[in-house]
């Protein structure tokens, strides 16, 4: 199948306005969009700059907007787009460093703001001994955020995010993600910066972040559950969670399992060296 | 992105367009200026010192058959500005959007999902139910 | 060009590197001013893609230990590995998974709310933790969201380490590209850890990231450290046809069968008590036996296969444990695992081989360390397990981090990096690589390249194949200097970056090919048909390639036994 791909173009030292370029090139019935660029890239045009990596769309490199929606490249089928003029734009509300490529530092920064990490108090934290507990509702209450890649889809599909200064759809969901984490304790810590008005307030639940996520992690819905959680928490409703436990030592035995036994030593520490020959 | 799962082949497809909250947004940013302005202006021409002539003929300017139109906007942009806006308070508060569960390929959202749709649908039906009685009521009044 | 001064350079953000700057940072109580050097954007390192799980011994109650794991590892590796090093290596990983789920990882969890493991190839007990199907996503995310914590770490995003700068076997520090602005930048540190990861993308069928091109490899060998052995390239049994993406081993260890044509579980023949759980040698061999002898299924372009079934795990244990899988299957191949079996062929996986280290970590320059898939401890020998790897990621991580810290702090002064070898460094990449005019298209030279390596240097291998894989690669690399390089612009010049790519894994692949002649046994993943038997008594020794202008330079140390005699290796 014959397809056009018509791709953004702009590079900084050179070009004075973006412009788009058209490669006619022949794709397979599961061809991607990245491996069509690839293609371009290596047998056509070898100046176009994309950023990729993984290709299993797990890494977050490949979003770019494909006829116009947030996508990741590697993820999309290009026979499943259903046209022959496929029209390739880097994401927008980033600044564009070159052709296909967006600068993210903006978004990360936003990210360490929001304090990703697990906030407790005790010293078992970074001395562990045994696994926290967590039950199988606690594990599902978060999961779906944590399979966030941070690809910035949700960033370029949000009509809010021309606003740089609002955390947006991902950070918001790691926000989540770790306060309604069963082991976490800081609460307290994250509120004013998620309560603030670039925060969960700036979404107006257009909810195009959680149409575009690649993994499932509906954003939208991370931030409506923060906006909840601060309303609940203003009026004093919300329910205060004690931090996780740590496990009990495992005493009953629930598996029986056929283990094997390794096999008795055949060499002693004293003897060492003695097999090795040079 | 939706897939067709048969047993033999699972085919993703992908979104041509943005979703409809998103156009919702924009309809709501739009009428929320409108219905903003419209009530400055409203604000305003209450609050200039009219005498009783100008005040008669501003009275008349309105009772004007051509003003209907604009009136009728007005309360078009009024109906879709509520509805939708109580849609995004239930929403906002965490109701119709559904709870974190484990995704499933192809990761339908659960938050712009069926029960926020239907939601949306009946609020959008009262709305445009209402607008369509206030358009009969205005044609009786043209006529 | 400027020189940036940092105590300690990270060259890497994956497993490894993520977790020796934590470590670095925890252990100087954020005193030490650590950067990170990354080739693409931090959090996109390949091990995101690492799928099936990370072992350790964390239930002695249930039968399980560390001397287990031990000689699991070690009659995984075909005895090959540096037992010291897999002795400390068991020992500190419990507390390694256990502190990355108190970070916040999600492990899979039992319904009581413990960790969970599931049976991983080679592993006598199920030992392998996991998260779902995207551990080492998990895990990355972990690593790097526990990193925000700290604020004495500077990352360098999309920054590409060109060079070491070693002066008299002292580590100085690195030459760098900002690929943002397109300029060459020294940073010069008081000690160094290389954690760049694996090679594979030497090979065309390969489940490896695009990124790993073996850039810290060809750029250590190039320094005068020398690689030890690279001729072992470990085959995944099932990466899917025809993107090579992985279908994680997890999907056998949760009971998935490998059939042939005949719909029959061949694996019996070959492994068994194990069965598909045998090693990743084992049942790659087995596979392309299978294929070789005509009971595979085939395709026009070559890539035949067998199938991988796991429709009878049910729905429900699918969506939760293999979820990624299903995933990849049904977009990229319009197969729902669920009712239909997967077409999979063993596909480029892993580099046992990498960066002469010691048990620690450390390399022979001073105040350089080397750590995960780059570095050769050896804990893996000739064959890895599954699992083990991003486990050696995080103990070994945490082990460079801390020695190179301790080192850095010790040291009280910069010394003063070689100014005319970053001079040399920026007129190599800039006046000589950017300015190449010659007839060549680079990628083909690559593409070229990558076929060669998958048809001569591959499962099976026999000395005229690599002999002429050999030449062909010398070939290669002669037109490699008459390539054009077409984007002159300095700004995010991904032309250039794949140039210099090539380059390394033209070396790398060079020393692969010559290591695995010069081995006349078969041991672990490395198979001769011209010499199907283990030789203990000529080979029970770690291959060292040395860098010389005319090609590699091979050398022989011992391995450290310390606990097993060899042994038949039978599953
Ligand atoms: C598909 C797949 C699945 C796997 N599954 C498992 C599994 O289930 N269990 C398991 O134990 N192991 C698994 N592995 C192996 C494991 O993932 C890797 O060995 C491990 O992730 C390597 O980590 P690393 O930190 O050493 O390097 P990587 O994660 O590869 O990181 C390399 C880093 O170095 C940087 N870099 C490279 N070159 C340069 C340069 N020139 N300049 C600057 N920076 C550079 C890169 O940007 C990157 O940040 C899997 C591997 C693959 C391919
Ligand atoms: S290349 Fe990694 S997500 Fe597409």
């Amino acid at each position: 199948m014959e397809v056009v791909f018509k791709i953004h173009r702009f590079d900084p030292s050179k070009d004075v306005s973006p412009y788009y370029k058209q490669y006619k090139i022949t794709i397979d019935k599961g061809t991607t969009v990245l491996e069509a660029l690839l293609y371009i890239k290596e047998r056509l045009d070898n100046s176009l700059a994309i950023r990729y990596s993984c290709r299993m769309g797990i890494c977050g490199s490949c979003g770019m907007r494909i006829n116009g929606i947030p996508m990741l490249a590697c993820k999309t089928q290009v026979s499943m787009l259903k046209s022959n003029i496929i029209l390739i734009e880097p994401l927008s509300n980033n600044p564009i460093i070159k052709d296909l490529v967006t600068n993210f530092s903006n978004l990360f920064a936003k990210h360490k703001m929001i304090k990703p990490y697990i906030i407790r108090k005790d010293s078992e934290l970074d001395n562990p001994t045994r696994e926290y507990l967590q039950k199988p509702n606690e594990f599902f209450n978060i999961l779906q955020f944590a399979l966030c890649i941070k690809c910035g889809l949700c960033w370029s599909a949000c009509p809010i995010s021309s606003d740089n200064r609002y955390l947006g759809p991902f950070v918001l969901a790691q926000a989540y993600r770790y306060i309604s984490d069963s082991r976490d304790d800081g609460y307290n810590e994250r509120f004013d910066i998620i309560d603030s008005p670039h925060g969960c307030w700036r979404c107006h639940f257009a909810g195009s972040c959680s149409q575009v996520c690649p993994r499932g992690v509906d954003p939208a819905l991370a931030i409506q559950l923060l906006k909840k959680s601060i309303t609940t928490t203003k009026l004093g409703l919300k329910k205060i969670k004690t931090a996780a436990p740590v496990a009990p030592p495992l005493t009953e035995v629930t598996r029986k399992l056929d283990v094997p036994q390794p096999p008795p030593r055949t060499v002693f520490k004293n003897q060492r060296d003695s097999t090795n020959e040079r | 992105m939706s897939i067709t799962e048969t047993k033999k082949h699972a085919v993703a497809s992908y979104p041509k367009r943005y979703n409809l909250e998103r156009y919702m947004f924009f309809i709501q940013r739009a009428t929320g200026i409108f219905l903003v302005s419209y009530f400055y202006i409203h604000i305003f021409i209450y609050n200039q010192r009219i005498d009783a002539a100008l005040w008669a003929s501003i009275k008349t300017a309105f009772g004007n058959p051509t003003m209907y139109p604009m009136s009728f906007i007005f309360v078009t942009a009024i109906m879709i500005h509520g509805a939708n806006g109580l849609r995004l308070i239930l929403t906002q508060l965490g109701f119709f959007i559904g709870k974190p569960k484990l995704p499933v390929y192809p990761y339908p959202p659960s938050s712009i999902g069926k029960a926020e749709r239907v939601i949306l649908f009946i609020l959008i039906s009262v709305a445009i139910i209402l607008i369509i009685v206030a358009l009969g009521e205005f044609l009786f009044f043209i006529r | 060009m400027e020189i940036i001064k940092h105590d300690l350079v990270i060259i890497g953000s994956g497993l490894a590197g993520l977790r020796a700057a934590i470590e670095a940072s925890r252990f100087s109580k954020g005193k030490l001013d650590v950067a990170i050097v990354t080739k693409t954007q931090a959090l996109r390192a390949h091990s995101v893609c690492a799928e099936g799980g990370t072992a350790g011994v964390l239930r002695v109650e249930e039968g399980d230990s560390f001397e287990l794991h031990e000689w699991d590892t070690i009659k995984g590796s075909d005895f090959l590995a540096d037992q010291d090093a897999v002795e400390l290596f068991v020992r500190l990983l419990p507390s390694e998974l256990i502190q990355l789920e108190h970070w916040g990882i999600l492990w899979s969890r039992r319904a009581d709310g413990r960790v969970d493991q599931r049976p991983f190839g080679g592993h006598s007990f199920p030992r392998a933790c996991y998260a779902g199907d995207y551990t080492g996503f998990a895990e990355m995310h972990t690593l790097y969201d526990t990193l925000q914590k700290y604020d004495n770490v500077k990352i360098y995003e999309e920054w590409f380490m060109t060079s070491l700068l070693i002066e008299e076997n002292k580590f100085k520090g690195i030459t760098a590209i900002e690929m943002k602005s397109g300029n060459m930048h020294a940073i010069k540190a008081k000690a160094g850890i290389i954690a760049t990861g694996g090679a594979g993308r030497i090979y065309s069928f390969t489940t490896y990231s695009h990124t790993t091109t073996g850039d810290g490899q060809a750029v250590a060998y190039r320094a005068g450290i020398p690689l030890k052995d690279m001729e072992f390239i470990q085959f995944h049994p099932t990466g899917l046809v025809p993107s090579g993406v992985l279908i994680t081993e997890g999907a056998r260890g949760e009971g998935g069968y490998l059939l042939n044509k005949e719909g029959e579980r061949f694996m019996k023949r070959y492994a068994p008590k194990l069965m598909e759980l045998a090693p990743r040698d084992i049942v790659s061999r087995s596979i392309m036996t299978e294929i070789i002898e005509g009971r595979g299924f085939k395709r026009p372009d070559g890539l035949d296969y067998v199938h991988l079934d796991i429709s009878h795990l049910g729905r429900e244990k699918i969506l939760e444990r293999l979820m990624s899988i299903r995933e990849y299957s049904i977009r990229l191949n319009g197969i729902d695992p669920i009712y239909e079996p997967i077409p999979v062929r063993p596909a480029a996986h892993y580099t046992m081989g990498g960066i002469h280290t010691d048990t620690y970590g450390a390399t022979p320059i001073q105040g350089l360390w080397a750590a995960g898939e780059v570095a050769c401890v050896s804990i893996h020998g000739a064959n890895r397990l599954g699992t083990n790897s991003t486990a050696e990621c995080l103990v070994y991580g945490t082990l460079t981090g801390r020695a190179a810290t301790q080192y850095a702090l010790s040291q009280s002064s910069y010394s003063n990096v070689p100014l005319d070898s970053i001079q040399m460094e920026e007129k190599r990449v800039f006046d000589e690589v950017l300015g190449k005019e010659g007839g060549e298209n680079p990628f083909e030279i690559k593409e070229e390249l990558r076929n060669l390596m998958d048809k001569k240097v591959g499962i099976f291998r026999t000395e005229s194949d690599l002999k002429e894989a050999a030449k062909e690669i010398r070939n290669l690399k002669k037109r490699f200097k008459n390539i054009k390089v077409v984007d002159k612009s300095r700004v995010y010049n991904t032309n250039i970056i794949g140039v210099l790519e090539i380059e390394n894994m033209l070396d790398l692949a060079e020393v692969i090919a010559y290591s695995a002649l010069a081995r006349t046994e078969s041991r672990g993943a490395h198979y001769r048909i011209d010499y199907p038997q283990r030789d203990d008594k000529n080979w029970l020794k770690h291959t060292l390639a040395y860098y010389t202008p005319e090609g590699p330079k091979l050398d022989y140390i011992p391995v450290r036994i310390i606990k097993w005699l060899p042994v038949e290796r039978k599953y």
